[in-house]
């Protein structure tokens, strides 16, 4: 048996961190990790879009968006009704699983090209696209959350309403928006002389990323706490949440007609959740909700999930309906 | 913990063990679904339990004097 080289840097962090060992990562040096992932991914997808740039790829793209905004409409009643979750929390929370992951994304590539299955190189464009409607999503379920409960954050002090501008600006603009879209574009305009960067940001991808889940397990294990006070229900809905994502990636995947391993990288998208993009927007948006909820249940509960148990299922699952 | 969070997740937990039971039959990753499966269901229980049982509340006789 061989064990994933990412994976186990996870786990190495989950150790590190339950034997509070003294490993410390600069701030800025896991900052800068996910931005070279983000830039990584945008230029690959850039390279394979201008070659495979087509109509069918429009309208993939079109359906993709009605994935990413159907999600956050399944999260919101579950932890609303059910959860009994105030509503801006619940908008909160629906916003972050209704977009993307694109650290378990970049697990995901890493596990396919690790087990030979080959997927379509534009996928890439589906993380960006995915990124966005979860956010418009969550800032309408947002809108109404404040005219019901305004003002109040989750420790009871006034805030101040973000601007319209603010919140366009928020979702537009915001870091992993601006770098993937400008991989994208730069990738796909530069053609040939992308290679000239190739070394720096192909070669190393799968190094950095491994760094990237030692620094990623050492969180998840410094979250652990937080899951023991989040309680089953969220427990729960951390692992349900990205099965039904997941799963309909995978029907949808299939449904386009993308190859088992672009079926599998979409349902790995489905069943992601944000813990970068998303959160920084909802702190304009949303400044009552309580974001440590939020970030504890992607980061805490979905992303080990994902990485451990949920990129391995939905490929036997993929790989099982479309034999 | 109310009475629709439980049933959620023992839903969820029993679910996670039937898919895990599905996928184990193609892959050992099954296990792991089916014991987190477990897991959810049982603590799902041991909390509803916990929140049903009296506990002693405190009376002002024994609460502490400033």
């Amino acid at each position: 048996m061989q064990l994933d080289v990412g994976i186990a840097f996870f786990i190495l962090g989950v150790f590190a961190a339950l034997v509070r060992a003294e490993i410390q990562f600069p701030k800025s040096l896991y900052q800068s990790l996910v931005l070279f992932l983000m830039v990584a991914i945008g230029l690959k997808g850039g390279v394979a879009l201008a070659e495979h740039a087509s109509w069918e790829l429009v309208s993939q793209s079109f359906i993709v968006i009605l994935l990413g905004l159907l999600l956050p409409l399944i999260a919101f009643p579950v932890l609303y009704y059910i959860g009994d979750l105030k509503r801006y929390d619940a908008a909160s929370i629906a916003a972050h699983y209704g977009s993307v992951s694109v650290g378990t994304y970049a697990v995901a590539v890493a596990f396919l090209e690790a087990q030979g299955i080959a997927y379509e190189p534009y996928i890439p464009l589906f993380v960006v696209l995915l990124e966005m409607p979860a956010i418009v999503v969550g800032l309408l379920l947002a809108r109404q959350a404040q005219s019901v409960d305004a003002g109040v954050n989750a420790d009871g002090v006034q805030v101040a309403s973000p601007s319209t501008k603010q919140l366009i600006h928020e979702v537009l603009f915001n870091q992993g928006m601006v770098l993937m879209v400008g991989g994208l574009i730069i990738g796909y305009l530069a053609g040939d002389r992308v290679d000239k960067v190739t070394p720096f940001f192909f070669e190393l991808f799968n190094g950095v990323l491994a760094l990237f889940l030692l620094q990623m397990g050492m969180t998840a294990a410094s979250r652990l706490g937080d899951i023991k006070r989040l309680g089953s229900f969220m427990l729960a809905f951390g692992v349900a949440m990205p099965i039904v994502g997941g799963l309909l990636g995978c029907f949808l995947g299939l449904a386009l007609g993308l190859s088992v391993g672009g079926s599998i990288l979409l349902a790995v998208l489905g069943a992601s959740a944000s813990y970068i993009a998303v959160p920084a927007a909802m702190h304009v948006a949303l400044p009552q909700a309580n974001q440590s909820l939020s970030i504890s249940a992607s980061l805490g509960i979905t992303f080990p999930f994902n990485v451990l148990i949920g990129i391995p299922t939905f490929t036997v699952i993929t790989q099982w309906f479309a034999a | 913990m109310t009475s629709k969070q439980f049933n959620f997740s023992l839903v969820v937990g029993v679910m996670l063990t039937l898919l895990g039971g599905v996928v184990a039959s193609q892959a050992s990753i099954g296990i792991s679904l089916m014991v987190l499966g477990v897991a959810i269901a049982a603590l799902a229980v041991v909390t509803k339990l916990r929140g049903q049982s009296p506990e002693p509340k405190p009376t002002s006789a024994l609460a502490p004097v400033e």
